[in-house]
């Protein structure tokens, strides 16, 4: 039901609840962030193989060894993709609620040097917003790419590492 | 002493999209006996993976009993080893780790657990490959994986599952002199599911014939030619001949009924 409406359209709403203050921000970023999440989960643990419900279930597995031994780590790539488009769309929110919302960060600087005409501010404002979205996808990258090991050979992503 | 005991067993499917019942296996008795070596031959759709499956514990029969070493099957257990016909390892484990993974599960600590694994990964023949994931392993190696994990699980009694149906010949035909050699060696009780003629008749002790679904034992016989097996010789071909005419009998006569 909530899934539809556009974070971004939560921001009247946030402020109204909790103020211009980092609040509303959080808010923001934990909806732009919890449906991805969620999303790429559900289907990573749908479409874990039967096979290997049943090779673990013959090896005796119950049902909270079978959750952190088998559905956690085959679900784990999925998880991750709903990371990447998490922190993505995380971060276009923060600096969209800075905007709007808060008195403080890249994104109420840039729309503050835009208000006074300080294009000589816009451009710094804008790169910075950049590198910073670039580094936090490079880390969760850089996670992924430590914690799948094992899918490194049998997939395309493998091959540039 | 009767290792496996399978008394009376029927299975029967239930066919919800048609309503009606489907009889996949028909009063089935089988006693293996410790060290068996048997083959379950029989078509594809003929009941022979659900026998197999029941025993395992997957599947519960519709009637009759199954019991291993003197307990009744209720439900999988980690005393039945199961090789699938994909090998169905863990893929984010290396060797080290899937071989010994329902010790995992035990709580027994991983030192402990790659000291124990580590006879079994010699024994099938992947001493050097501990550290290696299953996607970088070929498709006959994968499946020593699943057939050292299933012997470390219990070394008496292992269900294989046509195991080796997705693999070329060549590769095949190494897997099955190499699983004779293991179970001469370690004298395990090997339950094996097969739809190949040769395959049965060059692995089996005992091989047991099954009908067209519903799926009954149609015959059942010992089969001590000395090892390893020559596929070319009169008495291997005379075993198949014989096994080929029961099959071919089978097939006209449902051919007939149908």
């Amino acid at each position: 039901m909530l899934r539809p409406i556009p974070p971004v359209s939560w921001i009247p709403l946030a402020i109204i609840w909790f103020g211009i203050a980092d609040r509303p921000a959080i808010f923001l970023v934990f909806l732009g962030a919890f449906f991805p999440i969620l999303m790429n989960t559900i289907h990573g643990v749908w479409t874990i193989d039967r096979n290997l419900v049943r090779a673990a279930s013959m090896m005796g597995a119950n049902e909270r060894q079978f959750l952190w031994n088998v559905v956690v780590p085959a679900a784990l790539p999925s998880i991750f993709a709903g990371l990447r488009i998490a922190i993505g769309s995380a971060w276009m929110l923060t600096v969209r609620a800075e905007m709007v919302a808060v008195k403080s960060g890249v994104g109420y600087v840039l729309w503050d040097s835009y208000y006074f005409l300080r294009y000589d501010m816009v451009i710094p404002a804008m790169v910075s917003i950049g590198l910073l979205g670039y580094l936090s996808d490079w880390a969760i990258k850089g996670l992924m790419g430590s914690i799948l090991r094992w899918q490194r050979t049998t997939t395309v992503q493998g091959r540039e590492g | 002493m009767a290792e496996i005991a399978i008394r009376n067993v029927t299975k029967a499917f239930h066919d919800r999209a048609r309503s009606q019942d489907v009889l996949a296996v028909d009063t089935v008795n089988l006693t293996i006996a410790d060290h068996d070596f048997v083959c379950l031959l029989g078509p594809s759709g003929c009941g022979k993976s659900t026998l197999l499956n029941m025993i395992a514990g997957f599947e519960k029969p519709s009637s009759g009993l199954i019991e291993v070493a003197g307990t009744r099957v209720e439900r999988p257990c980690a005393d039945r080893g199961v090789v699938f016909q994909q090998p169905t390892l863990m893929p984010w484990l290396d060797v080290a780790d899937n071989v010994p993974f329902h010790l995992k599960l035990k709580g027994v600590g991983r030192k402990e657990r790659r000291e124990r694994a580590q006879s079994f990964i010699d024994l099938v023949g992947l001493t050097g490959f501990e550290r290696h994931f299953p996607s970088e392993l070929s498709g006959g190696m994968n499946q020593r994986v699943g057939i050292a994990r299933a012997l470390l699980m219990n070394p008496r009694v292992i269900l294989m599952d046509e195991p080796f149906a997705a693999l070329d010949a060549q590769t095949k035909m190494e897997m099955q002199e190499e699983l004779v050699r293991i179970w001469e060696r370690i004298r395990c009780t090997i339950v094996f599911v097969s739809h190949s003629v040769d395959e049965a008749l060059v692995l089996g002790s005992r091989v047991a014939v099954m009908t067209r679904r519903p799926g009954r034992i149609r015959d059942d016989f010992a089969f001590d030619l000395p090892r390893p097996r020559d596929v070319t010789r009169p008495a291997f071909n005379d075993a198949k001949r014989r096994v080929l005419s029961l099959i071919r009998d089978e097939a006209t006569t449902s051919r007939r009924a149908a």
